[in-house]
This record gives structure tokens, C-alpha cells and sequence, in this order.
């Protein structure tokens, strides 16, 4: 099972560097399939028909913050392909 | 309310009994019998009791809540510490007399010179009360060479019995007669111990003894003579390592002044080092480093005393709210600064060794932040490098990124090893050991990052800290300009991501410090994504907004 997997990325950037870490998951998410890999370790997430984007933003003294989730229901088909 | 003199009382109690479980011991060892072991045995369980009684009136005399003079703390102190130290000597004295038990032949250990060991104990023992109630510090130092006696006696017998125990014969009884002296050597540690307190009743200030001999030797080497007792003796926190003393009374050719003096003791390579680098400043730059008054040296360790130079150190400045001198000083180290530089200059390029530094200290950073270093990760087609892997670009990097010529550097420029001395309106660098010929880069990102990783949060705080960063690192990029020194933005970005990955060693909060690991990351990934793009080094922008938080 998947269950429970996680991937964590953080880290410091400048625009260029992002929209490139960004576009990576873009293309993932136009070909249904994102590969996240921590020290040899994979998690593949299938992006199905039906994505649910929330887009979040504050400001707050001299700190701003954009958050974007998008976020997805697996079929059952689509995680047992890739078990 | 417990008085004083109970405690006093209880403390006069506590010696006369372990000078009595120690003559019993002695006796005991001379010719045992069951009774004379029941004595031993018997005074130790009082001698615990008392030691209790002691430690819990001393923490309640200090905890009632009713002054307390800050001498009778001290005092209050100094017995706790004594009373410890005479319970372990008469659980020694315990030990002792088990270890009889196991003579084959009781008699086998008076081949032994026991009786000085336990008559030095003794002789110990019965004068501590009056160094205490006199507080002559001549006392506390003859009770604290004692440990050494005992040990030289110690491993005297030790020298007898190890060849004889090669013999194979009487191999019980000598491994015995061994454990005695041992538990006798013991017994001179705890007096250290209490002859170190003792010496803290009387100065006021835990000092180990060694660094009160070297403190001794440094002032008769330098002339001063009188009772150390009389100083004002005070240590230094922080990254001043060593102690402060302020003598009150005369000082040779200080026309009768009271002086303040630097005193450090420790490690033989650091001293000598900070020695040699003083005295090479004051040949250059005289009256910019503290002056060395006098400078001794043991075995493993040294001692310098040295000029204490007054004033504010710069993180104290920058912390402060006093904006015109903040202004004074730093426009008075940038001048400094350039003079040193300027004259100090040598052309020919030097090698930097910032990505070396942070690999050496990196276990240091992971012993306090386990996670400060990152592993390979892919995000879709997207490669992240570890930081294993960005560390070893970087050196490549850095390779091909040599210093264009170098100056005389401080080697830690911290904030805090600036002192400005607003009287005079001039800069003094302290803590000069790591001085040497390098590049100006590093003693400016030193500075800069001991700026931008103070723990200040407060907006106000946070724009002083800004503005001093903003102003120093204009100044060298200036210098960098008209010097035409080409590489200095991307030795900037290297030598910045070396001061804030092992910074985060000193700094516990867990967003601050994480904050200095991932902008150290950021940094060596510029600098390694440009040296393989192979544009000029000339074409790199140092991201400045790093400095700022």
C-alpha cells in the first residue's frame, strides 16, 4: 500500500530556480503522473480527472505567503497499477 | 531561619569526624579486629547524615528568601562543595577497610609506606577549618598540592608492586595492598576538590587551580607583586575566553593607577598563536590590538596576560539604541579597516578554503541540527543535488576562485572582537589568534553574518542590524571595485554560506537556524550554477538579501 507516504522538499530559491521546480510538477500534472524522489526513496502520484485547487494568500508584516494545494481522490485502479 | 553558625557548626562536625573515620581507618589497617571495623563503618553512616543535614541547610539558608550577602553565598557555597568531597573521603575510608578483608595475610601491607599517605590525608584534613575561618589562600593551594603528593606516592608503590605481581607469588595480597593506596590516591582528589573550594570562599570566583598557578606566574613575570586575594577577579563570558582581572593598588609604570588586565590560560597552541599574532599587530598597527604584558608558558598550556582595552564591543553598539555612535564606530572600522588592509596588501592570488571549513564543521553542525543536510531529491524531472554533492561542486568552484591578492586578516571578526573605544574615537580588535594573510572577504562575511544571526526579532532591532550590514558590505564592494578584485561577489556568496551553515551550530531556535541552513544552501547553488554556466566570475551577483532577515 502507499498509505502514508511522504515527500518533503524545502528550501530557498530565486524566481528562476522555482518556476523551473515548478514546471516540473506542471508537466506532471498534464501527463497524469508525478515521480517525487527523497535519497532513493519514490512516491508516484497520478493525478486523476477531477483536481480540487485551493490558492491561499496573506500578508502579514514583512511576510508573505502564497499557498497552492491541489489535491485529488486515487481510484482504486490507479493505485494498484502502481503497486 | 537556619543561621550561619549552625551550618558552621554542623561544618566543624563533618571535618572532625572524617579526621576521626581517617585515623580510625589508619588504625584499622595497622590491626584490624571486628570492633575497629564496626568504628569505620559506624562513622560513615554518621558522616552521611551530616553531609546531608549540611547540604540541606546550606540550600535553605540561600532559598529562604532573606538576604543573603553575596560573601556569605560564597562561604555557604564553598562548604556544600567541602562537605561532598569529605562524605567521598570517608566512603574511601569504607572501601579501605573492605579491602583489609581481603589480605590473606594482614600483615602483608606493612611492607608498604601507607602511614605517610594517611598522615598527608590527616594533615589536610585538620587545616581545613582554618583556611576557611582565616581565608588565607596560601592554605587552600597547600591543600590542593596534595592531590599531586598522593598521587607521586601512589604510583611509587604502584612501580614496587606491578614487577612482583609479574612473580606470580602473593598475587591477592598485592592486588590488595594496590586497591588500598588507590582508594588512599582517591582521597586526594576530593581534597583538590575542596581545596579548590576553599579558594573560591576566599576570591569569590571558581577558578581550577592551574589556572590560578599560571595566574600567579603571569603577575609575578609581570611585575606586579601583592595578594592575589586582593584582586578583583572576574571571567569573562562568552567568546572572550579567559578571565578579567582588575587590580586594585599599584601596577608598575602605571603611575599608581588601578589597571584592568586580560588574563587567558589555556591550550599551548592558542595562546602561543594569539601571542605571536598580538605582538606582529602591534608592530604593524601599534595600539590596535591590546598590548601582551606578560606570557608563560607550561607544558601543555600558556598563559598571557594582556592589555584590556576598554569600550563597547560592535554587537553591543549594534544592540544598543545610541544610533550616533553606531555611526561612530562604524564609520571608524571601516577606516580601520582599509588602513590595514591598504597597507597590508600583498598582489598574487591566494587560495580560499570556505567549502573546506563548512565539511569540518559539518558534524559539529550535525550534532545540534541532525536534519541540516539534504538528501537527493527529484521533483518530477527536476533534480535536487544533496548536500553532499553541492559541497564538492562548490570546492570545484572555489578552485578556480582564488583571492586576487591578500591582506592581513583578523581571522574572526565577529562583532563581539570589535571593541570601540568611543574616548578615543578608535576601533581595537581583540581575540586575534586565528590571524594570518587571507582575504579580506572572509573577515567581512565573519562580520556580516555575526550581524545578521543575532537573535533579535523586534522590527527596530532588526533594521539597526540591517543597517550596519548594508553599510559594511557597500564599503568592501567598494573597495572590491577599486581594487579590481573580479571574484569578490562569488567569494562573498561562498565565504557567506560558510559562516551561515556552521553558524547554525550556536543557534538553537529551530526557524532561525533552519532559515541559515537553506540560505546556505541557496548560496553555493548560485555559486556552483554559475562556475558551470562558465560565464565569467565578473558577471555573478552576490543575492545580498540573504543578510537580511
Amino acid at each position: 500500500m502507499s498509505d502514508d507516504k511522504r515527500f518533503e522538499y524545502e528550501s530557498i530559491h530565486d524566481p528562476q530556480t522555482i518556476t523551473a521546480y515548478l514546471q516540473s510538477v506542471l508537466e506532471g500534472i498534464v501527463q497524469r503522473r508525478i515521480v517525487l524522489t527523497s535519497d532513493g526513496d519514490e512516491i508516484v502520484l497520478r493525478p486523476g480527472n477531477l483536481l480540487k485547487l485551493a490558492v491561499k494568500a496573506k500578508r502579514k508584516d514583512d511576510t508573505s505567503r502564497l499557498s497552492i494545494k491541489i489535491s485529488w481522490k486515487d481510484s482504486p485502479n490507479s493505485e494498484s497499477a502502481e503497486e | 531561619m537556619i543561621s550561619f553558625e549552625s551550618i558552621e557548626d554542623n561544618f566543624k562536625f563533618i571535618l572532625l569526624e572524617t579526621q576521626g573515620i581517617v585515623q580510625a581507618t589508619r588504625d584499622f589497617v595497622d590491626a584490624p579486629s571486628p570492633d575497629s571495623y564496626d568504628g569505620v563503618i559506624g562513622r560513615d553512616d554518621y558522616i552521611d547524615n551530616l553531609k546531608n543535614v549540611i547540604e540541606n541547610q546550606c540550600y535553605r539558608r540561600i532559598h529562604t528568601g532573606q538576604a543573603v550577602s553575596e560573601e556569605e553565598v560564597q562561604q555557604i557555597r564553598a562548604i556544600q562543595i567541602i562537605a561532598v568531597n569529605l562524605e567521598r573521603i570517608a566512603d574511601n575510608c569504607v572501601n579501605i577497610a573492605r579491602q583489609v578483608g581481603y589480605l590473606e595475610d594482614p600483615g602483608f601491607i606493612r611492607s608498604y609506606d601507607y602511614a605517610v599517605l594517611f598522615e598527608k590525608v590527616l594533615a589536610s584534613l585538620t587545616d581545613i577549618y582554618p583556611t576557611f575561618r582565616e581565608h588565607t589562600l596560601s592554605g587552600a593551594l597547600a591543600i590542593c598540592k596534595i592531590e599531586y603528593e598522593l598521587d607521586r606516592l601512589y604510583k611509587e608503590t604502584f612501580d614496587i608492586i606491578m614487577p612482583r605481581l609479574r612473580t606470580g607469588q602473593s598475587v591477592q595480597n598485592l592486588i590488595t595492598t594496590l586497591f588500598i593506596f588507590r582508594y588512599l590516591e582517591r582521597m586526594g582528589d576530593a581534597l583538590l576538590n575542596v581545596g579548590e573550594a576553599l579558594i573560591f570562599a576566599i576570591i569569590g570566583q571558581r577558578i581550577k587551580v592551574h589556572q590560578f598557578q599560571a595566574l600567579q606566574e603571569s603577575l609575578d613575570k609581570a611585575g606586579f607583586n601583592g595578594s592575589l586575594s586582593r584582586l578583583n577577579f572576574e571571567p569573562i563570558w562568552g567568546t572572550r575566553s579567559g578571565c578579567r582581572i582588575s587590580r586594585v593598588g599599584d601596577v608598575p609604570g602605571g603611575e599608581g593607577r588601578p589597571q584592568e588586565i586580560i588574563f587567558k590560560e589555556g591550550n599551548l597552541a592558542k595562546i602561543r598563536a594569539e601571542r605571536e599574532s598580538l605582538e606582529r599587530w602591534e608592530r604593524l598597527f601599534s595600539g590596535l590590538a591590546p598590548r601582551v604584558i606578560s606570557y608563560h608558558e607550561e607544558r601543555h598550556t600558556a598563559s598571557l596576560l594582556e592589555e584590556f582595552l576598554p569600550g563597547y564591543t560592535l554587537d553591543e553598539i549594534a544592540v544598543g539604541t545610541d544610533r550616533g555612535r553606531a555611526e561612530r564606530a562604524l564609520t571608524e572600522l571601516k577606516g580601520t579597516l582599509r588602513r590595514v588592509w591598504s597597507e597590508t596588501r600583498r598582489a598574487g592570488p591566494i587560495a580560499t578554503d570556505y567549502v573546506g571549513q563548512i565539511e569540518k564543521r559539518l558534524h559539529h553542525v550535525r550534532n545540534v541540527h541532525p536534519h541540516f543536510s539534504r538528501s537527493e531529491q527529484y521533483l518530477g524531472g527536476s533534480k535536487v543535488m544533496s548536500s553532499r554533492e553541492l559541497l564538492s561542486r562548490a570546492e570545484a568552484a572555489e578552485r578556480k576562485l582564488p583571492a586576487p591578492f591578500s591582506v592581513l586578516t583578523h581571522g574572526d571578526l565577529n562583532a563581539n572582537n570589535v571593541v570601540y573605544n568611543e574616548e578615543k574615537g578608535r576601533i581595537h580588535f581583540i581575540d586575534l589568534h586565528r590571524s594570518r594573510h587571507g582575504d579580506y572577504v572572509q573577515d567581512v562575511s565573519v562580520f556580516l553574518i555575526s550581524n545578521c544571526r543575532m537573535p533579535l526579532f523586534e522590527a527596530e532591532a532588526r533594521t539597526r542590524l540591517h543597517k550596519v550590514i548594508e553599510e559594511l558590505l557597500s564599503f568592501a564592494a567598494g573597495l572590491a571595485r577599486e581594487w579590481e578584485d573580479g571574484t569578490f561577489g562569488a567569494r562573498m556568496a561562498t565565504a557567506l554560506a560558510r559562516s551561515l551553515y556552521t553558524s547554525t551550530r550556536f543557534e538553537l531556535n529551530p526557524g532561525f537556524s533552519k532559515e541559515m541552513y537553506l540560505r546556505a544552501h541557496f548560496l553555493l547553488e548560485k555559486v556552483v550554477a554559475h562556475h558551470e554556466s562558465e560565464a565569467p566570475w565578473g558577471s555573478f551577483t552576490l543575492p545580498s538579501e540573504v543578510l537580511y532577515y
